[in-house]
């Protein structure tokens, strides 16, 4: 019944059962301390004090007595002797006779204070009377004075004196020895009462207090019992079930927190065997799974190993070398064009670095540097390269390639880089061939060319004698159609280059207003002849662009030339307009025009529409497929407008493409690179003071030719196909992608060098100043303009 | 006196043509046929002025016109060279070769003729 309780409030049961006994026992001990007070505080000392005071009183009437005595007897003797000494005597006790008096009095209860009162009365009178006795011996008279003392009044007073004293002492004589005794007794009664008061107090004490601790103990005991008894059973069953059997049940009598956590903890351990039941039989199901799945992988496998056996079929059989690297560049697969390619076995290869077993050079020979390479470059980037370098074999040759090198990422992580590698030996040959063929077959047509003319010339300026008409006529006629001839080889070489590719556009600042002027100005004479009008007509005095000088010139020269041929009266006018961010430039004529149908042609090879005789040279039927070319080439547009009868209007439009366009241009294209990988660009620019000395002295096209020489040596102390170069009047640019501004001075130092040397050579008279600056992103700005700018504040 | 002019071509036909438009207009002329040939006659010979093709066997155009312009003893002869090769970097190595002009094939015979006055006369 006990145990149905909770612990709890057992606990605060047995304290408070304790805390009372406690209480109790202080209670009572106080209590019995209280009864002792009693005698302690009032009996005894009551008792005592009376003892005190009747002692006292004793003492007093002692004193009373004996100073009467001497009070008399000094007296007697004073008036007898007449010796001072007495007289002193008297005077010394006197007043303390009257005090003691006056002292008992006070002390005494009523009857005493009665008696001593009589006693200090018949004190007073006697002594009074002894005083006059003292003065009469004082005076002398000695007589007198015994006469007093023996005068009844004094000896009347005397026996009052004493008969209170005796009244006292009978009083006292009963008193005293009841009073004593009764205090005596009545004292020694309470003393012993209060010891067996406190004897009985300290026996009730001790009983009880034993009792109590007993009570205590025996309360400990069983609560403790009560409490640690359930948690025993529990320890026991807890270990019993730790150990494995899952079908102990703990048993707690009790209904207290014990006992509901020990059905708890039944309860968890009965779950627990109920799960892992569950789990045996999810093991169980798993396991066979697993046995399928397995069945499954192996499966698998034997399609993959086909797979593989497919891809590697398939690597094989491809024409072109495949190189796959990992992340840090080292080689994982090689296919067999690769190896025979270089040289290397994939055993051989695999593992090692890629730039290890293949080093490339520039065409020159110079080695290029890992970082520089297409594969650090897509590894880097993430994008995909296309470049063509010279790739080294094993047996030291140089092979020129074309490489295609793609990263291989997994979300966005690089993981390697794959690169597909063309041998382009036979390529750069049959280009080679095109390049010497072209060259080689306008030479070697020329010269036949050139004995025709020559021949023809000969005879016709009658250098072997005269010849008449009609043989000069015929002669002249043959000469006619040989520079046609020239002219046509001229172009073809032209239209060849220019389909090829092989054509570069050299820009430099030019003036189309003034071009237009001067071509226009070569026909004067023709058009003269043929009483036509030249005019020019510009948007402003002076329309700037950064164009291929001679080319443009061709292209007007043709305009021009074709407006001459077809226009027999009227004008020919040029135009130049600048239209927003282009230049748009025209030739117009009061021809004949052109047919609608014929439109179309106009811009096709060997197109002659129309063909006129009369002045100016023959036709080739390329000058406008050349033109349309470097027109193109320049990035414009050209087109004709016409109508039979109204004239014809050849137009063609330029963008306006400023050195400085072209700068922000190219660096653009940089700035955009170093912002989305978070590299750098750096740009350094040269300046060559004075340039314009050599200008005036040696001619633009001396310094035009030469600035494009130094473009050149400037492209060869550069390595990479990223670097770029341009030019402009007195400065040379170069632009370094991701190349940090500390790297860009080693490369701008290179450069200065050997831009120093030449200059030597070709200005020995260093008139010419070399300066370079750096700018780069990000320090010095973060778009292309701000490192213009910067490039240019002085 | 008439001045000596020197043409050296692998074309027998052009230095034909050559030859007789110059001495139609009072030159003398003595010819070479392959670089080595006109290398040696320059020497030999002294010649006031030289018509120097490129394309020549043995020792090409180019080789001549340098060995001959480095030399202290030859190199104020005026070389002119003559090409059919119109490209722009033919004309560039002529310069570099120290060649004092260039004409192409076929030429203009008053072109040819007022280029040669004008070296002769500096």
């Amino acid at each position: 019944m006990f145990e149905n309780l909770r612990i709890g409030t057992r606990l605060i049961l047995a304290f408070l059962v304790m805390s009372i006994l406690v209480a109790a026992v202080s209670i009572f001990s106080v209590i019995e301390l209280n009864k002792v007070q009693g005698p302690l505080t009032k009996d005894i000392p009551a008792g005592l004090l009376e003892l005190e005071t009747t002692s006292h009183l004793d003492g007093l009437a002692q004193k009373i007595r004996f100073y009467d005595q001497v009070l008399t007897e000094s007296a007697r003797n004073y008036a007898q002797s007449g010796d001072k000494k007495w007289k002193y005597r008297y005077k010394n006790v006197e007043p303390q006779l009257s005090s003691a008096i006056r002292e008992a009095i006070e002390k005494g209860d009523a009857e005493d204070q009665q008696i001593f009162s009589a006693i200090q009365k018949a004190k007073l009178s006697y002594a009074d009377l002894e005083y006059q006795c003292l003065a009469s011996v004082d005076i002398g008279d000695r007589q007198r004075a015994l006469a007093i003392l023996e005068s009844q009044d004094y000896w009347q007073h005397k026996e009052e004196y004493k008969a209170g004293l005796e009244s006292y002492i009978e009083r006292r004589g009963k008193k005293y020895g009841d009073t004593l005794e009764v205090t005596a007794t009545k004292v020694d009664q309470i003393v012993q009462d209060t010891h067996r008061l406190v004897s009985e107090s300290l026996q009730f004490l001790t009983i009880f207090s034993l009792l109590s601790m007993l009570l205590a103990v025996v309360l400990g005991i069983f609560v403790s019992r009560s409490i640690l008894n359930p948690m025993k059973s529990l320890e026991r069953g807890v270990e019993i079930i730790g150990k494995g059997n899952l079908d102990y049940k703990i048993r707690v009598k009790a209904k207290d927190e014990m006992g509901r956590f020990a059905t708890a903890f039944n309860d968890m351990t009965r779950k627990l065997k109920e799960s892992y039941a569950g789990l045996e039989q999810k093991v169980r199901e798993k396991t066979s799974e697993l046995a399928n799945k397995v069945e499954e992988l192996e499966e698998t496998k034997k399609t993959i190993l086909k797979e593989k056996v497919v891809s590697e079929a398939l690597l094989a059989s491809i024409g072109e070398g495949m190189i796959a690297t990992d992340q840090n560049g080292s080689i994982m697969v090689m296919n067999p064009q690769a190896e025979a390619m270089f040289g290397w076995t994939a055993d051989e290869a695999l593992g090692q670095s890629f730039w290890d077993v293949i080093p490339s050079q520039s065409e020159k020979g110079e080695v290029i540097l890992q970082d520089q390479r297409a594969i650090s470059m897509a590894l880097a980037t993430g994008k995909k390269v296309i470049s063509t370098a010279y790739y080294i074999s094993r047996d030291k040759r140089k092979i020129p390639v074309a490489i295609t090198v793609s990263p291989v990422r997994l979300d966005d992580k690089i993981l390697g880089a794959i690169e597909i590698v063309r041998d382009i030996t036979k390529e750069k040959e049959v280009d080679m061939m095109k390049t010497e063929f072209i060259s080689t077959v306008s030479h070697e047509l020329r010269t036949p060319l050139t004995v025709i003319r020559e021949g023809v010339s000969l005879v016709l300026d009658q250098v072997f004698g005269q010849i008449n008409e009609k043989q000069k006529k015929f002669l002249w006629i043959a000469l006619e159609d040989i520079d046609r001839l020239k002219r046509i080889i001229d172009n073809l070489l032209d239209i060849s280059k220019i389909e090829s590719g092989k054509i570069e556009i050299k820009r430099e600042e030019v003036d189309l207003v003034h071009i237009a002027q001067s071509v226009l100005a070569t026909f004067q004479t023709r058009a003269h002849n043929k009483g036509l009008e030249l005019r020019v007509k510009s948007s402003s005095e002076k329309i700037e662009a950064y164009l291929d000088r001679d080319k443009i010139i061709q292209v007007f020269t043709n305009l021009i030339g074709n407006a001459m041929k077809f226009t027999e009266k009227g004008h020919i006018e040029v135009g130049v307009e600048e239209k927003g961010g282009e230049i748009q430039c025209y030739v117009a004529d009061s021809g004949k025009g052109i047919a609608e149908e014929d439109l179309a042609k106009m811009f096709g090879k060997f197109q002659q529409v129309g063909r006129t005789n009369g002045t100016g040279e023959k036709g080739t039927g390329l000058g406008l497929s050349i033109s349309k070319g470097i027109v193109g080439l320049h990035r414009g547009k050209i087109w004709v407008e016409s109508k039979l009868d109204q004239g014809t209007r050849f137009v063609f439009l330029l963008p306006k493409f400023t050195f400085q366009d072209q700068l922000r241009d190219t660096l653009m294209v940089g700035m955009k690179e170093a912002k989305s990988q978070k590299s750098a660009l750096s740009l350094v620019t040269f300046e060559f003071k004075n340039i314009e000395m050599l200008r005036n002295a040696k001619g633009r096209q001396k310094t035009v030719q030469m600035m494009t020489q130094m473009e050149a040596v400037t492209r060869n102390c550069l390595r990479r196909q990223l670097d770029m170069t341009l030019w402009n009047r007195d400065t040379l640019h170069v632009i370094l992608p991701t190349t940090i501004k500390e790297n860009a001075f080693h490369v701008a130092d290179r450069v200065h060098k050997s831009l120093v040397e030449y200059l030597s050579k070709e200005d020995p008279a260093q008139q010419i100043k070399l300066y370079y600056k750096i700018v780069a992103y990000p320090e010095d700005g973060s778009s292309e303009n701000d490192l213009i700018q910067h490039s240019q504040a002085a | 006196m008439a001045k000596k002019i020197l043409i050296v071509d692998d074309e027998e036909n052009i230095v034909t043509m050559v030859e007789a438009r110059l001495m139609g207009n009072g030159y003398d002329v003595i010819t070479a046929n392959d670089g080595q040939e006109g290398l040696a006659k320059a020497r030999s010979e002294k010649p006031d002025l030289i018509i120097l093709d490129i394309m020549l066997p043995k020792i090409d155009g180019y080789k001549v016109c340098r060995m001959l312009k480095f030399d202290e003893q030859y190199k104020h002869i005026p070389v002119i060279l003559f090409s059919a090769r119109t490209q722009d970097s033919d004309l560039e190595t002529g310069k570099q070769q120290g060649a004092d002009a260039y004409i192409t094939k076929p030429f203009q015979p008053e072109a040819l003729l007022s280029k040669i006055k004008e070296l002769l006369s500096e």
